[in-house]
């Protein structure tokens, strides 16, 4: 078991470096450059000269990476170039609140998703079942920055309820977590449907209905153990599309988050800012996969004997 | 009572150091060598902004101020506060600029300084400069001001190039500390533009220990009339009055200014009262906000930088003088201008690209007309033939006057491509020495001194996208910052928008209007057309 | 003197019959699978759309207007008019061949390089197996979002880098998805058997193995297709798409975005078209994802 997850975590490292220079040579290829995002009424061409050597940018790609990556082996992520301030410190601070946005969107959309998708499939066939499918399928359909604009334009605009953004006490916090969540909601609604639809009609549920088992335990203990695999899937993945396309709701409800600090980052051509925001992105991402993996072994006694074994194993399908 | 007196004094203080200044300002005005001569008005450039939101009423021991205040600021960031690092020249940080740290002097308006942290300055020949210097004022970390914290910052601001405060401190040759509050300035040649360039919320004065103590930090120390008290870059300042100020206190004793993206949430936090003073609303909203009286008022103020479109002067056809008439011939400015400001824009009726409240601005260069046949007329007499022309914009106003402007041309037979990028993209696009533009339409930022037009024509200039490269009007650059007669300074720049209306690389269409909606009972504010804006004096009187 | 058969002409008669009847299975699930049905249905209306927007002249698209500014909707401008007093009813109906568009092709080019990497990867194991999955994981570990927009801002905004972009996003998920079906039928006999007849490696994966493991690869790409399209305005939303005035539906709920308290017809008829375009392709795909899973057949 230790050896898994100590292997996972060696990988990051070719991962990081892979994420960093394709990130740096992607940024380093874009037109313009930091100065270009800087330059104000009164800069002259000897202000731009002097500029070009602060920032290295008449070395080469490799000399500028190179300095990079031996600063990032470091284990420092540098100094922003716009501000000159640690990139760690400002992921640091944003990163609550982009986890806040993406916990929270876990909560509410767990805690509604699987009960409704446990009754749709228990009511398979039947209106609430259709009910529920539909609604799924609208929620999964609807672009986040829509969402986003429709539940402000209804509870901002019209109904006052909430204000339209920031990050000023808890209702400014409602609306950006509900549209995270209600995406998140519907792809789990119908993860947890469809997975407890293969499981009620499985022999040993039928065994353990024929021996005389209440239908609550029934449902609880047997059915919702055995599907517990998928949904996790489903939550570990939503959790992770949400961190990444926070960017989106971010901007819409300037939610001052991690992604929307990147997309001003790439605007200002500030590589440094960046690439360590990406490659912080990036190790969360993988963090997080891990530990709804480990999750799978904590809850299903079969996968936890393959780890066991140290069997080569299919990376399950996340 | 105490506060009128002292107020009183200040007032009197001033005048008499006016008075001072004026018979000083006689002396510098004549050519070295000459006799006293006639006596001529001050020399230094016009540059500085007239109050125009409502000052503080009279000192009332009834009137109420709030003790916090809440601003959104305008549509830029403020990403550090540092005037050292070019990431500092944002508007809004120049705000804050004003509020922590003093200059030396203060601009008052029609070329006019008064005292700063300088009580007083000599000079002869105004090339050396002896400051006077307070005696009484006192760092936010409680260091003691002395002539070594100005020629310190002057260091700073020479080692950081490419900031623009390296540009204000350029022309000085060396510093030197007399005594602790004596200050001698040799400057370079001599430049008539060095009090503006020093007056400005960028040469703030920052202090030695707190810089060099604190690397990171050590610019939030001033010793202006507001202390920084938190910051998170790109979101939020938030700053408390200097009680142990030398000067008039501040009437607020807790101001936050905050950065909101999104112009449906600024609206928002206005009307729900979670804001006192909220700038750059959309166009759209600000009539409704404007017309509620009762619940708030408004202060409009015109945009100084030029909303234009730029023609690559080294591109074969968009070069040519025909086609650029042809160009300027069809556009029905009316229209562009309610499509990208609403109500909120005033269309260009002159003939000069300059700023609107800069100095020496000519009002007599009559604009290219409003003729559509005229524009074809012009279209084929140019190289102009059936090509693609490019339109390059970057920001979301300027994108829809591009979109508008491509309808225009078309009509005129002109075909073309808008093509978006961000920001630093079309910098480099439209870069001076390789210039891969048409057309664009961009922003011509222009200070209120005349010294701003240089960023426009000077050949390697940052804002001067066109490539526009006419030796003649480079030799005028050079010249007027060493004319210290008013007189002929302003002749040379009148002369210098004639020669360039004759082939102009750039056409003004429109100024941006911009408001601040302020809850009631909200001033104190001075907003400048440079957008510097002073908000030390800002309050909310409450009852 | 016996003709030996060749192994091309045997093998795929066979799978022929096999694909037959599959695919009649196919169908008939289809037509029982109500919400197959509606999404078929919407699928068809917007294609009648995207005929009908051929014949709207882009002029009539792009024309501005002073007078029509934020006009209220009415018989001539259904969904109103625009900042610029265009008429969003015909910007909306002219934007549907972009998303439509960019929705195929960059669903295309995920699916045909996924596809690709995947079954080389799956087939043929061991080390390339690794570098190929790994490769993968690197993609699909940068925020898709953001790695979006750098390619857009390295390669310039056009409809063209935009479906690369959205593309290459793509790609990590098809590669999951072919490795683990290949790796299922690999080791199928008939695969074994056209091994032992001489067939080489590659037409091995492409005539035996991906064409019975294509209803995963199937499902996925019209849940991909939705996703494209979602993707594609996001990022014309973020100010990363099509370059104006082309009216993609992402930038038009963009521009509409400042209105919403006046004109909210700006931003939310373009929003719902997205929503029932990327809600057909659901639908579509659900359906075909119970007719495809064996395990559902009765």
């Amino acid at each position: 078991m230790l050896r898994y997850v100590l292997k996972r975590i060696l990988w990051l490292i070719p991962v990081i470096i892979c994420v960093s220079f394709i990130v740096f040579a992607l940024m380093d290829l874009a037109p313009g450059t930091i100065i270009d995002a800087m330059i104000s009424e009164a800069t002259t061409a000897e202000d731009i000269a002097a500029l070009r050597a602060k920032y290295d940018l008449d070395k080469p790609l490799i000399y500028r990476y190179g300095k990079y990556m031996f600063r990032l082996a470091q284990g420092d992520l540098g100094l922003s170039d716009v501000s000159q301030t640690s990139v760690w410190d400002k992921y640091i601070t944003r990163l609550p609140n982009t986890l806040l946005l993406s916990l929270a969107a876990l909560v509410i959309g767990s805690a509604i998703s699987i009960p409704m998708g446990i009754n749709a499939a228990r009511h398979a066939g039947k209106i609430t079942d259709t009910a529920t499918t539909t609604f799924t399928l609208i929620g999964m359909s609807m672009p986040s920055f829509w969402l986003a604009l429709l539940l402000i334009l209804l509870f901002s605009y019209y109904l006052g309820w909430v204000p339209a953004g920031g990050n000023k006490g808890f209702s400014a916090f409602i609306l950006p977590a509900v549209c995270s969540g209600l995406l998140l909601m519907a792809n789990s609604t119908r993860q947890t449907r469809s997975s407890m639809l293969e499981v009620l009609n499985s022999d040993y549920l039928r065994t353990a209905r024929a021996k005389g088992v209440p239908e609550k335990v029934v449902i609880r203990k047997h059915a919702l153990g055995n599907a517990w695999i998928p949904i996790l899937t489903t939550i570990g993945s939503s959790l992770g599309v949400s961190l990444a396309g926070s960017a989106v709701i971010e901007s819409v409800f300037a939610w001052p988050g991690v992604g929307r600090a990147t997309v001003d980052a790439v605007l200002a051509r500030d590589v440094t800012e960046t690439c360590g925001m990406i490659i912080m992105s990036t190790i969360i991402y993988v963090l997080l996969q891990l530990i709804v993996d480990l999750m799978y072994a904590f809850v299903d006694p079969r996968i936890r004997a393959q780890y066991t074994n140290r069997k080569k194993k299919r990376r399950s399908a996340v | 009572m105490k506060k009128a007196i002292r107020t009183l004094c200040l007032i009197m203080s001033i005048t008499m150091l006016l008075t001072i200044l004026a018979s000083c300002g006689q002396k510098a005005s004549e050519k070295p060598g000459t006799e006293t001569g006639t006596p001529s008005t001050s020399s230094a450039p016009s540059a500085t902004p007239t109050p125009n939101t409502p000052p503080p009423p009279p000192d009332d021991e009834n009137v109420k101020y709030a003790e916090e205040l809440d601003v959104i600021i305008d549509n830029n960031k403020i990403a550090v506060i540092n005037p050292f690092l070019s990431a500092s020249n944002t508007s809004p940080t120049t705000w804050v600029f004003n509020m922590i740290y003093d200059k030396l002097v203060y601009g008052l308006g029609e070329g006019e300084y008064g005292p700063g942290l300088a009580t007083s300055w000599d000079t002869e020949d105004y090339k050396t400069f002896i400051f006077k210097l307070r005696d009484d004022v006192y760092f936010h970390n409680g260091e003691h001001f002395t002539a070594d914290d100005v020629i310190y910052t002057i260091e700073q601001a020479r080692a950081a190039e490419g900031a623009p405060v390296h540009d204000r401190w350029a022309d000085v040759e060396t510093a030197t500390a007399v005594d602790p509050y004596t200050l001698e300035i040799v400057l370079k040649t001599v430049n008539v533009d060095f009090f503006y360039n020093i007056s400005q919320p960028q040469s703030g004065i920052v202090n030695e220990k707190a810089m060099t103590e604190d690397p990171e930090n050590g610019t939030w120390i001033g010793t202006g009339c507001w202390k920084m008290a938190d910051f998170a870059p790109n979101d939020y300042v938030k700053l408390v009055r200097n009680d142990d100020y030398w000067g008039d206190k501040a009437l607020t004793q807790r101001i936050t200014l905050r950065y909101v993206p999104e112009m449906s949430t600024k609206l928002m936090q206005l009307q729900n009262g979670e804001t006192d003073v909220c700038f750059s609303l959309d166009p759209v909203d600000m009539p409704m906000i404007e017309a509620d009286t009762e619940n708030y008022t408004c202060y409009k103020y015109t945009y100084n930088n030029i909303d234009l479109i730029g023609f690559n002067m080294e591109d074969p056809i968009v070069g040519d003088w025909n086609f650029r008439m042809a160009v300027m011939s069809a556009l029905d400015l009316e229209e562009i201008t309610i499509a990208s400001c609403g109500d909120y824009g005033i269309v260009e009726t002159e003939g000069t690209v300059y700023g609107y409240e800069t100095e020496f601005r000519n009002h007599d260069i009559p604009k290219v007309p409003y003729d559509v046949e005229k524009a074809k007329e012009y279209l084929a007499a140019s190289p102009y033939n059936g090509e693609e022309i490019e339109i390059a914009c970057a920001i979301a106003t300027y994108i829809i006057s591009a979109e508008v402007i491509q309808e225009q041309l078309a009509k005129i037979g002109l075909k073309t491509v808008i093509k978006q990028m961000d920001p630093p993209s079309m910098g480099a696009y439209c870069a001076y020495g390789d210039n891969k533009s048409q057309m664009f339409v961009h922003v011509g930022p222009q200070t209120l001194s005349a010294a701003s037009y240089r960023n426009l024509y000077y050949p390697g200039a940052g804002y001067n996208r066109v490539s526009y490269n006419n030796p003649v009007i480079t030799e005028m650059l050079d010249r007027a910052p060493t004319l210290t007669d008013l007189e002929e300074r302003k002749a040379l720049y009148m002369e210098m928008q004639e020669i360039i209306a004759q082939d102009p690389p750039y056409f003004s269409m429109y100024w941006l209007q911009h408001m601040a909606a302020c809850v009631k009972g909200v001033g104190g504010m001075v907003l400048s057309a440079d957008s510097y804006f002073d908000l030390r004096y800002i309050y909310k009187i409450i009852d | 003197m016996s003709k030996i058969p060749n192994a091309s002409e045997t093998v795929p008669e066979a799978k022929q019959q096999k694909k037959r009847s599959r695919f009649g299975e196919i169908v008939h699930s289809i037509k029982r699978n109500k919400s197959a049905v509606a999404g078929l249905i919407i699928i068809a209306l917007l294609l009648l759309i995207l005929i009908g927007s051929l014949f709207i002249k882009y002029e009539a698209v792009t024309a501005t207007s002073t007078a029509n500014r934020f006009r209220t909707p009415d018989l001539e401008f259904p969904f109103g008019g625009d900042n610029m007093g265009r008429n969003v009813f015909l910007r909306t109906i002219y934007g549907s061949r972009y998303s439509l568009s960019i929705g195929f092709l960059a669903a295309a080019i995920s699916t045909v390089l996924g596809v690709f990497l995947g079954s080389l990867a799956g087939y043929y194991g061991g080390l390339v197996d690794d570098i190929i999955m790994r490769a993968s994981d690197v993609l699909a570990s940068i925020p898709g979002m953001l790695l979006g927009m750098v390619i857009i801002t390295v390669l310039g905004q056009s409809l063209q880098n935009l479906i690369i972009a959205v593309g290459v996003t793509g790609v990590p998920i098809f590669v999951r998805i072919t490795r683990a079906s290949v790796l299922t039928i690999k080791n199928q006999e008939y695969v074994e058997a056209s091994r032992a007849i001489g067939m080489s490696h590659l037409r091995v994966i492409f005539t035996q193995v991906l064409p019975n493991g294509l209803s995963p690869i199937i499902v996925t790409f019209t849940s991909s297709l939705g996703l494209s399209i979602i993707v594609a305005a996001s990022l014309s939303f973020l100010g990363f798409g099509v370059p104006v005035p082309k009216p993609e539906w992402g930038t038009l709920v963009s521009a509409g975005r400042n209105y919403i308290r006046t004109s909210p017809n700006l931003m939310s008829f373009p929003g719902l078209f997205i929503m029932i375009t990327v809600l057909a392709f659901n639908l579509l795909g659900d359906g075909l994802r119970d007719a495809l899973d064996p395990k559902l057949k009765k």
